[in-house]
């Protein structure tokens, strides 16, 4: 367990400097975006004399070495404050705490879809190696992972919303308008667990002790169901963590097409918006988040494969 | 001595093809090479042949899209605006009336442009810089990894956009920020590798015999990590291709008047309830074009590296 201890607290360790990397790379954006800061920071357009301009610039700090600046605005993050949108007028962090939720809600549906799908399959394939079901879903989760989020989601709305009328279009009203952005998200993580699933599973039935199932003539369904898939699920485990990264990017495409009030689609329209302290914002949200899951993932994964943590 | 052979031996040797008192000569048992091997392999196998097939057609139409394109994909017809698909126009004229088929095709070209170009840069930049750092190991190896973690630290995608919001448009600065954004991932697996093969024998070997350590690392590390390189190489086009149409579809890539297969679908999306033939198509390039490297990378690494396969 000390062990175990000692790991945990090099993770986090670990992340310090990651941490502190990323707000340097926000704070790199914020310094080469096109504009006056202080224009941008003020939010309008006034019109200031060159004397005015100066004594804003000695205010908002922007006279001061880069180094003292870019402490100041670590410090501005430590405190939550990640400055004003220029659009909206409201503070960066409000707008971000009323999308996050959202695009938390869209993912997990996303990833309960990919998990209801890709671990069926992949077992099912595994067990007809070299097989014509086999093939089809082997060609069939490569070419799910190949497929551009934003195009299937637009044949998607297109048919169910629009052809068949089964589905809303866009929006979130009310609790039907998730099945479209899930699905469309869900499909490329189905493509993924599902191959993994396979891999994992074909490692895994070539061992002895299921072929001591067959050898005593335990039906392929309880071979497959108790013995094989639980001890599979690991790396499928694992992968889900990684495939944080790949939803939280497709969320910007689905949540962009479907008009879903998330955190892709208000960093989109900040970058049309030319709206830098929110797209800055959301950038440093995204990655923050994905620190925190990798190193929950890396933690959980440490902890129940104490190989890891001991090497 | 060459290879091991005397001159006076290769002097004496007989030309291969003649026969030793009218006998066949017996064959030499010679190793196949890992490139021939590989080759044969994917071949052999239906899903990397399909991959194959598809790239190369790709390939084809990206290089002779002038002669295949029958239109010009700039030139506007505003007579024929939003028309549907007919035998003069296969594919339909958007809302420009600019010919479907032309843009797709033209479209092929910036595809496979920012696709290699990403991956020349990032892979060679990815292979590089992790070579050196799990080589060196120490310090160095602490501050060079910890800087890829800080790029590591964004979800791919999502950095580029953000840099793209900053550069602004254009075919360079797509090439940038996928380069930039990939590279690190890359360093990481060489990185790997290097740390392995650091430790083999005909390192230590090849150490003890004076060599430098930039002979070590590029000619002994780097190209004993050839196999994860062109893997990942192959699966980074796929990725590259990709993230240059994301960034075109939210109207961060290209440019707009640029046929690539992003911004058409994005063209597309306008109309997309009355016209779907504007966005289905270039759809499909997009996807197959994504297919083809992957199912090629699949094939590689099935090839190359079984302990890799997924």
């Amino acid at each position: 367990m000390a062990n175990f201890g000692r790991y945990v607290a090099t993770r986090i360790l670990l992340a310090v400097p990651v941490f502190f990397g990323v707000s340097l790379i926000a704070f790199i954006i914020q310094k080469i975006t096109p504009g006056d800061p202080v224009l941008t920071a003020l939010g309008i357009e006034p019109n200031l004399t060159p004397a005015q301009l100066a004594a804003e610039r000695e205010i908002l700090g922007l006279n001061a070495p880069a180094y003292v600046q870019y402490l100041k605005f670590v410090e501005r993050i430590l405190q939550g404050n990640m400055g004003n949108s220029i659009f909206f007028n409201l503070p960066v962090s409000t707008l971000i705490s009323q999308a996050l939720p959202n695009t938390l809600i869209l993912i997990t549906a996303a990833m309960a879809i990919g998990i209801a799908a890709g671990v069926p399959l992949g077992t099912f394939s595994a067990f007809r190696n070299r097989g014509k079901i086999d093939g089809i879903v082997r060609v069939g989760s490569v070419f799910a992972s190949s497929l551009p989020d934003f195009w299937v989601g637009l044949i998607l709305a297109l048919i169910f919303g629009y052809y068949l009328r089964l589905l809303p279009l866009a929006g979130f009203h009310n609790p039907q308008s998730i099945i479209l952005p899930a699905v469309t998200l869900g499909i490329g993580v189905a493509g993924v667990i599902t191959r993994v699933t396979r891999s994992t599973m074909m490692d895994v039935i070539n061992l002895d002790y299921i072929r001591a199932a067959k050898a005593r003539g335990m039906s392929q369904r309880i071979i497959m169901l108790k013995y094989a898939l639980r001890n599979a699920i690991l790396p499928v485990e694992t992968v889900l963590g990684l495939q944080f990264g790949y939803l939280l990017t497709g969320a910007f495409f689905v949540e962009y097409i479907y008009a879903w009030p998330g955190l892709g689609r208000l960093t989109v329209d900040a970058i049309t918006n030319l709206d830098f302290p929110l797209v800055q914002g959301s950038l440093l949200v995204v990655a923050v988040a994905y620190v925190l899951i990798n190193l929950i993932v890396d933690v959980t994964y440490g902890y129940i494969n104490p190989r890891i943590h001991l090497s | 001595m060459i290879l091991g052979r005397s001159s006076e031996q290769l002097s004496n040797s007989r030309p291969m093809d003649e026969k030793p008192n009218g006998q066949e000569p017996l064959e030499e048992s010679k190793p196949e090479s890992v490139l021939l091997s590989t080759v044969r392999q994917l071949l052999s196998d239906n899903v990397s042949r399909a991959g194959g097939i598809i790239v190369l057609a790709l390939v084809i139409i990206a290089i002779f899209a002038n002669y295949i394109a029958p239109y010009n994909p700039y030139l506007q017809d505003l007579a024929g605006r939003l028309a549907p698909p007919s035998m003069s126009h296969l594919l339909g004229q958007d809302q420009l009336g600019r010919d479907v088929l032309c843009r797709i095709l033209y479209g092929t070209r910036i595809s496979l442009e920012v696709g290699l170009s990403v991956v020349a840069i990032s892979l060679s930049t990815g292979t590089v810089v992790g070579a050196i750092s799990g080589y060196y190991g120490g310090k160095s190896d602490q501050v060079i990894m910890r800087i890829a973690d800080i790029f590591l630290a964004f979800p791919g995608l999502i950095l580029a956009i953000g840099l793209m919001a900053v550069l602004g448009q254009g075919v360079a600065n797509v090439i940038v920020s996928l380069s930039i954004v990939a590279w690190p991932g890359y360093a990481r697996v060489i990185r790997s590798q290097a740390l392995s093969l650091k430790e083999l024998e005909y390192i230590e070997a090849a150490r003890l015999m004076n060599a430098s350590n930039f002979r070590l690392v590029f000619k002994h590390i780097i190209p004993n990590s050839i196999s994860p390189i062109i893997i990942l190489g192959t699966i980074g086009i796929g990725f590259a291709i990709l993230a240059e149409a994301g960034l075109s579809f939210l109207g961060l890539g290209v440019g707009p008047n640029i046929p690539s297969w992003g911004s058409i679908i994005a063209d597309g999306r306008a109309n997309f309830i009355l016209d779907p033939y504007l966005m289905v198509f270039p759809g499909i390039f997009l996807a197959l074009a994504v297919l083809g490297f992957n199912l090629i990378g699949d094939g590689l690494r099935d090839a190359l590296d079984p302990s890799l396969r997924f």
